[in-house]
């Protein structure tokens, strides 16, 4: 027996308050949102790279108390040996544990990573917003200094730059932000310009709205979302790139154990030993499986087009 | 009615229809059972709101719905013989144009951008050509389609034919749609709201060309609006649906002014003309049902003035009352257990002079 | 809510003491091929509003009637200073606002407000309804006894007030279009300009929102000026009536005699296009024929000389300006005395 809503003079029914198709209420809004985190895990991709992203995370955090031995616990007498029951991944040439250094390896990847693209998506958003919404003076600027930032590779422009500030943990960051930022003030500024279209804009311009406001309040949270999907997706193009300036030398100093640095002490016994090489390159090729998976899925769930059901035409 | 060549009879026959959505795991029955009746020659205009489910009927006819729609009930027989609903995919190649054609509401999109217009016309008779098409076969279609396009009101075919669609203006393009469904000489032309995005004016002339067409040819119409204006324009008989129902048909003259269904009154009373000024406009309060899950009782229940418990839990049959062929609605069944004494009969609902 | 702003009933005839909007000689070129066919004047630009001259008068509705490519829109747009003029101007409350800058326009933008034809993409759609409704006080640091609370604006356009915790696209079409009227309605302004209020919405739908714009003019004395091609919509709501036609006014004058008898023979052709509801009705007026010209291209002379039964020579060469007819009345016609005289035709 349907259970209809108060009356009210000219609606002796109770019609207007209740309704049979109406919009979700507010106790279905908190159904709604584990909705969401649920459809990523329906899908085996989004299960698989969920289940590495957090794992690699944990792995950062909790790591370093639970690995074997130190990352540079040297052990002359245990040099380059294979997988065993004392070192589950082998030994490098100076007979340190490989799975201790990937564990504390796991660590300086995303904090290398992890900032350098989050430093590089604030940097880019303002850039790209401010060029896309104002225009004119402002965008060509931008658009000419992204574009000459971005005909650099990403590695050279990061060797220069670490040429000049010298490698440590810090400036790697900044150089890795610096070498990703203009992708996205591109897409940025791609989005904000069609945001900028829409009609709402129009309205809340309509309104007197200034044009700080509109660019806070109401373009901003609608590109956010296409944003946090490509951070996914660099945070393993941070990963590599950390772990070839590393393998070149302009990474962490040694003895840190990034994984970069890992690979190229391990090419000089590939032969005889190499475990080090292998162990590394897995454990860079399944990071970056995982968070693009991840990405992916996170994409999947955000797109409002996916999502949702379709709507009926009668 | 007689059509022109003195032929009579039903060229359509819609029984008990059911048509579903799928849309993850929901199935949702939009049309639950519909019967339908075109005789020869008529124009029938098949109104409602959305979700009434007349765009829905008006694709089934052509076996067009989209992919998560799908058949599962009843049969639609085209001259008593054709059960459309049970052809194969090439039998249903072979029908559509032929025997009924279509136009949709918006002419840009019906027409491929990339082909000349000829192009275009010339295609449609080749893909029903039964032998190979020799060149000798095209310069002849290419010739009856300038003619349609001269019969359809446009002033230089010979250009029109040689351009391109986004050349053309809307109501040119729609006069080149209506060219194109006329070109196999169907008996049955089923249009979707072919003039909503029209500008009234061009409208008016798209109509009076739909009208002259018909009286010039055996054709009979299937005319699906939103707009119960154009119903008093142009058909003759219609068929009010709510929700997937049927739940009124007639005569067009009968139902405008004689209304019985409480929808099709409360619809009527809504439209806003000039002779309502300085008065409240009757307005339909509360939505239309959704149509997932099951669906108890009239469908129109819940926002009906006249409302009793037994609407609410029965779903009224088609009856015939007043003038009209058919009403779903307890009022107007005799049989039924409302309570007739309580609701008076609807004032008919006289249109402004 | 404290009453700041005397509420002015509306009544119609006698609200005619001082125009409230008034665009003189408005015109709005968009830049065709090349940015300099602006400057040259006569370029390859689209004439989108092409010398226009009406008023709105405190707590008038004023309809804007024309089809596709008339301008209409524009003209809205133009006269809230939402897009750039070309060339004359707009005064609001007797005041310039087509030369404001800044914290000036903001005021402009509390008196005069605007309603937008797709009601879900004019909502912003990561906001709340609770916050859309609120967003004009926080443009306008209206203070907090000034404002209307939340529930006092859905009330105001008979929503319920559970919907102010939704994003617009779990709205239905016609809630998120009173959405947008109670947005419009919060900083009590004295001109609102609707564009096609009833555009996609279903019969029903469409009369309530009719019948709530109707009775907030009742209530809150407000000036409209509706934008339609719905000839039906004007003739319930407006008190008077402007015809437009590839960018010109061709006709203003109060809604019941611009019905009755049209002057200008477009108004006439649009008049007789409308289907009537009567299907007893089967005499129908002569139609007007071939179809509305590109903007991009407009006749010389009276723009609907081609498709004009009435036209003469200088109909092709003379731009006509809007002359009196009567009372209120205004034509821009040539021929229009002869228009006025002529029978109404029909067909069959």
């Amino acid at each position: 027996m349907a259970v209809l809503g108060a009356t009210r003079p000219g609606d002796p029914a109770g019609l207007i308050d209740f309704d049979l198709t109406g919009p979700s209420s507010r106790p279905n809004r908190r159904r709604r949102a584990r909705g969401a985190i649920g459809s990523i895990l329906t899908t085996p991709g989004g299960t698989i790279g969920t289940v590495i992203v957090v794992g690699l995370v944990v792995l950062a955090i909790f790591g370093p108390e639970l690995a074997p031995y130190s990352f540079s616990a040297i052990d002359v007498n245990a040099t380059l040996q294979g997988p065993s029951l004392h070192h589950l991944l082998g030994t490098d040439a100076l007979g340190r544990d490989i799975l201790s250094r990937l564990i504390f390896g796991t660590r300086i990847e995303l904090e290398v990573a992890v900032p350098a693209v989050a430093a590089a998506l604030g940097a880019g958003l303002v850039l790209g917003m401010l060029g896309g919404y104002l225009g004119g003076l402002v965008d060509n600027v931008v658009v000419l200094l992204m574009d000459t930032f971005q005909s650099f590779p990403a590695i050279v422009l990061a060797l220069a730059l670490l040429t000049v500030l010298g490698p440590s943990l810090r400036n790697l960051i900044i150089v890795i932000a610096v070498a990703f930022t203009p992708n996205y003030a591109r897409t940025s500024r791609a989005l904000v310009l069609s945001v900028k279209q829409n009609q709402y804009i129009l309205a809340e311009r309509a309104l007197g709205a200034g044009r700080i406001r509109i660019m806070v309040r109401h373009v901003l949270p609608n590109i956010i979302a296409p944003l946090f999907i490509l951070l996914a997706m660099d945070t393993p193009s941070a990963i590599t790139t950390e772990a070839g300036l590393s393998f070149l030398g302009l990474g962490v100093p040694p003895p840190n154990p990034s994984w970069g640095t890992i690979l190229s002490e391990g090419f000089n016994s590939i032969f005889q030993a190499p475990w080090a090489v292998l162990f590394a390159s897995l454990a860079l090729g399944i990071a970056t499986i995982g968070f693009l998976t991840f990405g992916e899925a996170l994409r999947d769930v955000l797109d409002p087009r996916v999502r949702g059901v379709s709507r009926w035409r009668a | 009615m007689a059509s022109l060549s003195g032929r009579t009879g039903v060229v359509l026959e819609i029984e008990d229809l059911a048509v579903e959505y799928h849309s993850r795991g929901s199935t949702m029955r939009v049309l639950p059972d519909v019967n339908l009746t075109l005789n020869r020659g008529e124009v029938v205009g098949l109104v409602g709101e959305s979700g009434s489910g007349k765009s829905t009927l008006a694709l089934s006819v052509l076996r067009l719905l989209p992919a998560n729609g799908r058949i599962v009930g009843g049969r639609i027989l085209l001259e008593g013989s054709i059960d459309i609903a049970g052809l194969s995919g090439e039998q249903l190649r072979r029908l559509r144009g032929r025997k009924v054609a279509m136009i949709f509401q918006d002419p840009l999109t019906s027409l491929n951008p990339t082909f000349r217009i000829g192009n275009q016309m010339v295609d449609v008779q080749i893909a029903h050509c039964a032998h190979r098409v020799r060149r000798a076969d095209r310069r002849q279609f290419l010739d009856r389609a300038v003619s349609l396009l001269r019969q359809v009101g446009l002033p230089d075919p010979e250009q029109v034919v040689r351009s391109y669609p986004h050349q053309l203006s809307g109501g040119m393009r729609q006069r080149v749609v209506i060219a194109m469904a006329l070109s196999l000489e169907p008996e049955l032309l089923v249009a979707d709201e072919p003039t909503s995005a029209l500008d009234v004016t061009t409208e008016a002339q798209i109509l009076a060309l739909l009208q002259e067409i018909r009286a010039g040819r055996d054709l009979t119409i299937l005319f699906v609006t939103h707009d119960l204006s154009v119903v008093a324009e142009i058909c003759e008989r219609v068929v009010v649906m709510y929700a997937g129902h049927v739940m009124e048909q007639g005569r067009v003259l009968d139902v405008f002014e004689r209304p019985q269904h409480p929808y099709t009154e409360a619809l009527l009373e809504a439209i806003p003309t000039r002779a309502h000024r300085g008065r409240p406009l009757a307005s339909i309060p509360g939505q239309v049902p959704s149509l997932l899950g099951e669906l108890r009782g009239c469908r129109f229940a819940s926002r009906c003035r006249y409302v009793q418990e037994v609407c609410r839990v029965e779903d009224p049959r088609l009856v015939a009352s007043g003038l009209s062929e058919a009403v779903r609605c307890h009022m107007r069944d005799p049989a039924s257990s409302f309570d007739h004494s309580r609701a008076p009969a609807p004032a008919g609902v006289v249109p402004p002079a | 809510m404290s009453e700041t702003a005397a509420t002015r009933p509306a009544s119609a005839s006698t609200a005619r003491t001082s125009a409230l909007l008034k665009l003189e000689d408005l015109r709005v070129v968009f830049a065709g091929d090349g940015g300099l066919s602006k400057l040259l004047g006569r370029g390859k630009g689209v004439r989108a509003v092409d010398g226009v001259d009406l008023e709105v008068a405190d707590g008038e509705v004023l309809g804007i009637v024309g089809e596709s490519g008339s301008g209409k829109t524009t003209l809205a747009l133009a006269a809230l200073r939402l897009t750039r003029t070309t060339s004359g101007r707009v005064l609001f409350g007797g005041e310039q606002v087509t030369r404001l800058r800044g914290g000036a326009v903001r005021r402009f933008r509390r008196h005069a407000v605007m309603i937008f034809q797709d009601p879900h993409s004019s909502l912003s759609p990561r906001m709340r309804v609770s916050r859309l409704l609120m967003e004009p006080y926080a443009i306008h640091d209206v203070p907090q006894a000034d404002q209307y609370s939340v529930t006092e604006l859905l009330q105001m356009v008979e929503l319920p007030k559970r919907l102010a915790d939704l994003y617009p696209h779990e709205l239905s079409g016609g809630q998120a279009r009173r959405v947008g009227i109670a947005r419009a309605l919060a900083l009590r302004p004295r001109l609102i300009v609707a564009d096609e209020p009833t555009a996609g919405l279903d019969v029903s739908a469409a009369s309530a929102i009719l019948n709530l714009l109707q009775s907030l003019r009742d209530q809150y004395g407000t000036a409209y000026m509706i934008i339609t091609h719905a000839l039906n919509i004007v003739g319930y709501l407006a008190d008077r009536i402007a015809v437009m036609y590839l960018g010109r006014v061709v006709e203003t004058g109060p809604a019941e005699e611009i019905y009755d008898s049209p002057l200008h023979p477009y108004t006439r052709a649009l008049i007789a296009a409308i289907p009537e509801m009567d299907p007893r009705q089967t005499h129908r007026a002569a139609l007007v024929g071939g179809e509305i010209p590109s903007p991009r291209n407009p006749p010389s002379g009276c723009h609907f000389h081609p498709r004009c039964r009435f036209a003469v020579a200088d109909c092709r060469t003379i731009d006509p300006v809007l002359e009196e007819a009567g009372p209120g009345r205004w034509v821009a016609c040539h021929q229009w005395r002869e228009v006025a005289v002529a029978a109404p035709d029909v067909r069959r």
